[in-house]
């Protein structure tokens, strides 16, 4: 097998690795932040209105049966407001994980990308100084 | 000790309580339609849409929750404001009136230490225990006087309106003021209590009416009775009627039937007066007649009520038209008996 023969042969796995790698990965980092910290700022407005909320009956010295049922349903609530707060959390955590990941993707498709190009580009270089 | 201040939340406090849980309310269920609204991009993998979701129907019921604290807040204003203006006992020093047994407003506080009030005021109180004891009652009652008026006045227009569409009071009148007033309120306990309340009173008219009605029904049994006896003593006296031994016991039995026998008796002596009379009076104007050929049998009936006017029967209406009757139904028969009685005299 001659050198050009060789060549060819790189140049084909060059560009079979190049196919390999696919299209660009599917997402926009910026845009799941953006829904990252849209949820956020709402489970951070959920925690602020649930302690809020959890004043309301405390500032008042009403007392008697319905004053503790009040209390209690108003604890209920807060309780469940504090649950929704946290479970935006999560989600907004989760959406902040997915941002690294997505991006991390992006960023090995562009190495890889310009690595197949650079490789192919320079085969294609040696087979002109051979012929 | 138990100090008054439970008691004495001021309305307007309660009312600035009321509108921070309604605009709290509002928020939450802002912030859920924010949630819902928010897009996650593509490229998210296996995102959990569906605790997103959780969380904003979270949100949503928690700022329905905390948005119904508002009118139970407001009403309890509303309470303080009544109380704190009508209740004379608070030169006690022990505050508002106590609840109604039932009703709940966010002063039934039912704990005994509540009702004892500052120290210095037991001391000046616990001579007169009665006194004290006597206030706790006047408490329920001024609250369960005052509650249904109260709530009357704070549903008056829906009354009105219902009265205005219906022209009367009606059940459906009453029924749409609680519906409205539970819907306004959104309050299950403020409607409960007034429900029960209401519910009470009108229990307590229904037995009021109940109790009339028993009344009215025994005085009506009793007059029946009273008329019955009545009747049957005048017809017994009148001797329509025998005693019934069974319903007059034996010693009236007989003493009615002593009373007949003697009215009987009197009736019959009338009668034979009033005959004897009559037969006089016949005899004379048969001899009358004879002399101007006048037939027997044609005796005016005028000269019956003048004999028996003379026997002095109309003394006694009764008795009298008794014997007139009797006199119409056998004057034929008298008539015809005198006749024969002249005959026989003439051929003897």
């Amino acid at each position: 097998m001659s050198l050009l023969d060789d060549l060819h042969s790189a140049l084909r796995g060059a560009q079979l690795a190049l196919d390999t790698l696919g299209p660009r990965p599917i997402g926009d980092p910026r845009a799941i932040k953006a829904a990252a910290d849209r949820v956020r700022e709402a489970g951070d407005a959920a925690a602020h209105a649930a302690t809020s909320a959890a004043a309301v009956p405390d500032a008042s010295t009403l007392s008697g049966r319905s004053a503790d049922q009040l209390r209690a349903h108003s604890r209920n609530a807060v309780g469940e407001a504090r649950s929704a707060a946290a479970e935006l959390h999560d989600i907004a955590d989760f959406l902040g994980r997915e941002v690294k990941r997505v991006q991390r993707e992006i960023d090995d498709w562009e190495l890889g990308r310009r690595k197949a190009n650079n490789t192919i580009n320079e085969i294609k270089s040696a087979i002109g100084r051979v012929l | 000790m138990s100090g008054p201040s439970a008691y004495w939340e001021s309305p307007e406090a309660i009312r600035a309580a009321g509108k921070a849980a309604s605009t709290l309310g509002g928020h939450f269920q802002e912030l859920a339609g924010t949630v819902r609204g928010i897009d996650i991009p593509p490229g998210v993998e296996s995102f959990p849409a569906g605790k997103l979701a959780v969380a904003a129907r979270r949100l949503d019921q928690v700022g329905k929750a905390v948005g119904s604290q508002a009118p139970f807040l407001e009403n309890s204003a509303r309470w303080a404001a009544v109380f704190n203006q009508t209740s004379p006992l608070a030169i006690f020093g022990g505050g508002i009136p106590g609840p109604a047994p039932g009703l709940v407003t966010p002063f039934a506080n039912t704990d005994a230490k509540d009702h004892r009030g500052p120290d210095w005021l037991a001391g000046v109180v616990s001579p007169l225990g009665d006194l004290w004891d006597m206030r706790k009652q006047w408490k329920g009652a001024l609250t369960f006087a005052v509650s249904p008026a109260y709530w009357m006045y704070s549903n008056n227009e829906t009354i009105r309106y219902g009265i205005a569409n219906t022209g009367k009071l009606s059940r459906e009148v009453w029924r749409d003021a609680y519906a409205s007033d539970a819907a306004d309120q959104g309050d299950r306990d403020y409607a409960w209590g007034q429900r029960t309340t209401s519910i009470a009173l009108v229990a307590f008219s229904y037995v009021k009416l109940a109790k009339a009605g028993a009344t009215a029904v025994k005085s009506g049994k009793t007059l029946d009775r009273a008329r019955a006896a009545e009747a049957e003593k005048r017809a017994v006296r009148d001797g329509l009627r025998a005693p019934d031994p069974a319903r007059w016991g034996p010693a009236r039995s007989h003493a009615a039937q002593q009373q007949l026998e003697d009215v009987q008796r009197q009736h019959a002596e009338r009668l034979e007066a009033a005959n004897k009379a009559l037969r006089e009076a016949q005899r004379h104007k048969i001899a009358a007649g004879l002399q101007f050929g006048w037939d027997a049998h044609k005796v005016p009936a005028k000269a019956a009520g003048a004999g028996a006017a003379t026997a002095g029967l109309i003394d006694n209406p009764l008795t009298f038209d008794n014997a007139k009757a009797a006199q119409e139904r056998q004057q034929g028969q008298q008539t015809d008996d005198l006749r024969k009685e002249e005959q026989q005299h003439a051929r003897r």
